[in-house]
């Protein structure tokens, strides 16, 4: 085995979890040499002539170490993970967690082994397929969702880095908050550019952008240039960014004008336009492929005070287990046994948590290099999440306050496990924060899980909001977001011939009278849109 | 008040037995009731060997989830803070205020050069972070003293609000990593352990444990 080769794989020994791009490989296996090149193009006062050599011997280096990973990307010891920017290669090992490769070459020997998860009191219904991890793979070694801060970052080139790099320690979804100012101020086609290049990192990487436009922000002499970059979005029809409106009533009235132009984009576009009620729930939502995502309340409050101005990027969820009710109660039929079965879950995101932990500096680097001095506040707010499939609201037969009053009593014990769980570890000199939300899942189908039942509130027009089905659908609903810590949505279906006159009153409507802080509205089956074959059959 | 005992599992016991016995009743400032003993020193003359029972017993409760040991452990020799902490002792020790390795570059050398030192004091609190009246975590370890008697490493350790139940079986093996780290670079043998809580304290609504642990 060569020298090069044998410190490659050393180098993988030491961080059998970890993902590295070539340059990092190439300044912990040749450190003296990156240094020289490093300073060199670093100089001030190097001459042109330094400049090119250390531009020749970086080439060089790269192509030498490129020739080895490749090999070994060949051999099957390695694999490549990801290409970032500029086509730069990242690899890690190939290796499941729990198992050994042995490599043995001319007289040397390397033993690299994956440390495997420890047992956790989930494993037996996750092969009865009531519950399941998240992203098993990387359950505890990524995030599940964060949020940055679009105003922190000097130029679009900055923000679209920040993701970018982002994307190898999350799960789900990133959140840019108060993106408006994004689009405002800077270059409509820049952010055009930003918006298309996002897009298919997002699509490559498999991850989900919720961008939030917080209304009260909106500058009226750069309206154009939003609802330019809104028809931009409209018409790429991306699967995997949503823009989230952050409205109160009040501003929904007083921007009437603005509000039509959008709500146009997004009826002939046939796009589901995402709102958040501001004068219901302060604090941010973004929506992953899992489902909504939030922070509590009380906690964001203290945040924007005291810690926005100096903060790039929040974790908002760690780990998340989601969970067949339906096949559950089907299986076990036991309120006791449920209670049970949600508490084993927590300690298993103990457990996980614990992990994380112990490595959240190797685990999350992009995040703690990107938040750099101020690491600590990032996980201030973090928690994670229990997501609820088939849980009955949407079966008619079933007495839907049942169901709720026994998630609400459930979450109950589970605050208070919480709660002394932090206290055990504070008084143990270990200060950490252990948090778990509860909401809803999206697509169970995923997870092989019971079929979905499918209850639509759907409206046709503006009076349907007052129907006495809707107004119960909607209370269920309003009762739902309370047991739902970790935020739900409400999904209304538009059907019949509508305008955007018409959608405005129905939100405000809906803004003003009912207590459902985030929703969409799905413009999919209004007349005039292309209805599918078996839709029209239905 | 003082207790003494060979083993780690009686001296928490005995603790645990004297403070629900003897102790004062407050409410603190998280609303929960708390029976206090000022100023005890508990004395463990052999940590060693029994340094995991008293964690077992709390872990053999299927309430809770009691941190594991080798967290607890990798935190105290760990010299980078991790982001999900609000702090650690491992950094304090090894790289207070980014200036100082307490333990290498002090304790070692100091007990190296003279073996019956008396200055062999590292801290833990740090006056410039957690003199602070609006910081809502603050260390509960002050400062251990190290000192070899009798060719053994003793330490002593001030905490100035112990949970004992909870707390103090984790403070106790945390400073025994440390104490191992020290006495294998020393080449000398592990003493004494002594602990002094300047509040030491249960708390009411973990009564009814604290009394099966005591009875057992």
């Amino acid at each position: 085995m060569n020298k090069t080769e044998y410190n490659l794989l050393l180098f993988f020994k030491k961080n059998p979890e970890r993902e590295f791009s070539t340059t990092d490989i190439l300044a912990n296996i040749f450190p003296e040499d990156y240094k020289y090149i490093e300073e060199a193009l670093k100089n001030q006062f190097a001459d042109k002539q330094m400049l090119n050599e250390a531009k020749r011997k970086k080439g060089q280096l790269h192509r030498k170490i490129l020739y080895y990973l490749n090999n070994l990307v060949e051999e099957d010891i390695l694999k490549i993970s990801k290409q970032g920017n500029k086509g730069e290669k990242y690899f890690t090992i190939l290796l499941e967690q729990g198992e050994e490769i042995i490599i043995n070459k001319s007289k040397r020997k390397i033993i690299i082994s994956k440390p495997s998860m420890p047992a956790m009191p989930i494993d037996g219904y996750e092969q009865k397929n009531i519950a399941m991890r998240f992203e098993s793979a990387t359950w505890i070694d990524r995030l599940n969702s964060i949020l940055l801060e679009s105003t922190k970052f000097r130029n679009l080139k900055e923000l679209y880095t920040a993701v970018n790099n982002c994307f190898s320690n999350i799960n789900d979804v990133i959140g840019l908050n108060d993106f408006e100012s994004i689009i405002q101020d800077n270059d409509i086609n820049d952010s055009f550019s930003f918006l298309r290049k996002i897009n298919s990192e997002c699509v490559d990487y498999g991850k989900k952008l919720s961008c939030i436009i917080d209304i009260t922000n909106l500058k009226e002499q750069e309206s154009d240039k939003v609802i330019a970059f809104i028809k931009e979005y409209c018409d790429m029809h991306s699967e995997n960014i949503t823009l989230i409106f952050d409205v109160r009533s009040k501003e929904l009235q007083e921007n009437s004008d603005f509000f039509e132009k959008v709500i146009d984009l997004f009826i002939n576009s046939k796009t589901k336009i995402y709102i958040k009620n501001q004068d219901l729930y302060g604090a941010p939502y973004i929506l992953g492929r899992a489902g909504p995502y939030c922070f509590d309340e009380s906690e964001w409050l203290v945040y924007k005070k005291e810690f926005q101005k100096q903060s790039y990027g929040l974790a908002c969820s760690q780990s998340t287990v989601v969970v067949d009710v339906n096949r559950f109660f089907k299986k076990y039929n036991d309120i006791n046994q449920f209670r049970l079965f949600i508490k084993n879950i927590v300690k298993s995101l103990l457990s996980a948590n614990s992990l994380q932990r112990r490595k959240s500096d190797e685990y999350f680097r992009e995040i703690v290099k990107l938040t750099f001095p101020n690491v600590k506040e990032v996980f201030t707010m973090s928690r994670n999440y229990i997501r609820f499939w088939n849980y009955g609201w949407k079966d008619p037969n079933l007495n839907q306050n049942y169901v709720i009053n026994l998630i609400k009593s459930t979450k109950k014990e589970i605050d208070n496990f919480c709660v002394a769980e932090e206290t055990i570890y504070k008084s143990c000199g270990m200060p950490t924060r252990f948090k778990v939300a509860f909401s809803c899942l999206f697509n169970g189908s995923k997870f092989k899980f019971s079929k979905g039942l499918f209850n639509k509130i759907e409206i046709k027009k503006l009076e349907d909001l007052y129907s006495k089905e809707i107004k119960e659908m909607l209370n269920v609903k309003e009762e739902i977001f309370q047991a739902f810590d970790g935020g739900d949505r409400a999904r209304f279906y538009h059907t019949g011939k509508t305008n955007s006159k018409d959608i405005c009153r129905e939100l405000n409507i809906i803004l003003k009278t009912y207590k459902i802080p985030f929703f969409c509205y799905d413009f999919g089956q209004i007349m005039g849109a292309d209805i599918k074959l078996t839709t029209f059959i239905r | 008040m003082e207790i003494k005992s060979e083993t780690i599992i009686n001296a928490w016991k005995s603790s645990l037995k004297y403070i629900f016995e003897s102790g004062e009743d407050f409410t603190d400032e998280n609303n929960r009731v708390c029976r206090e003993v000022l100023n005890l020193v508990i004395e463990v003359n052999n940590p060693g060997e029994d340094i995991t029972v008293a964690v077992d017993v709390l872990n053999s409760f299927k309430k809770w989830v009691y941190p594991p040991l080798d967290e607890i452990g990798d935190l105290i020799l760990s010299r980078k803070l991790s982001p999900t902490y609000s702090y650690s002792y491992g950094p304090r020790l090894f790289n207070f205020q980014n200036t100082i390795n307490q333990i290498d570059n002090f304790i070692i050398p100091l007990l190296k050069r003279n073996s019956f030192s008396r200055r062999g004091i590292v801290l833990v609190w740090n006056p410039i972070q957690d003199s602070n009246i609006y910081k809502r975590d603050v260390p509960g370890l002050i400062s251990i003293y190290f000192k070899i008697r009798k060719k053994m490493l003793n330490a002593t350790i001030v905490v100035r609000s112990n949970d004992i139940f909870f707390g103090w079986p984790a403070n106790l093996y945390q400073v025994f990593v440390l104490q191992d780290y020290i006495a294998k670079k020393l080449g000398c043998k592990i003493g004494s352990l002594t602990t002094f809580s300047n509040s030491a304290h249960i708390f009411k609504d973990q009564f009814e444990d604290i009394q099966k642990v005591i009875s057992d």
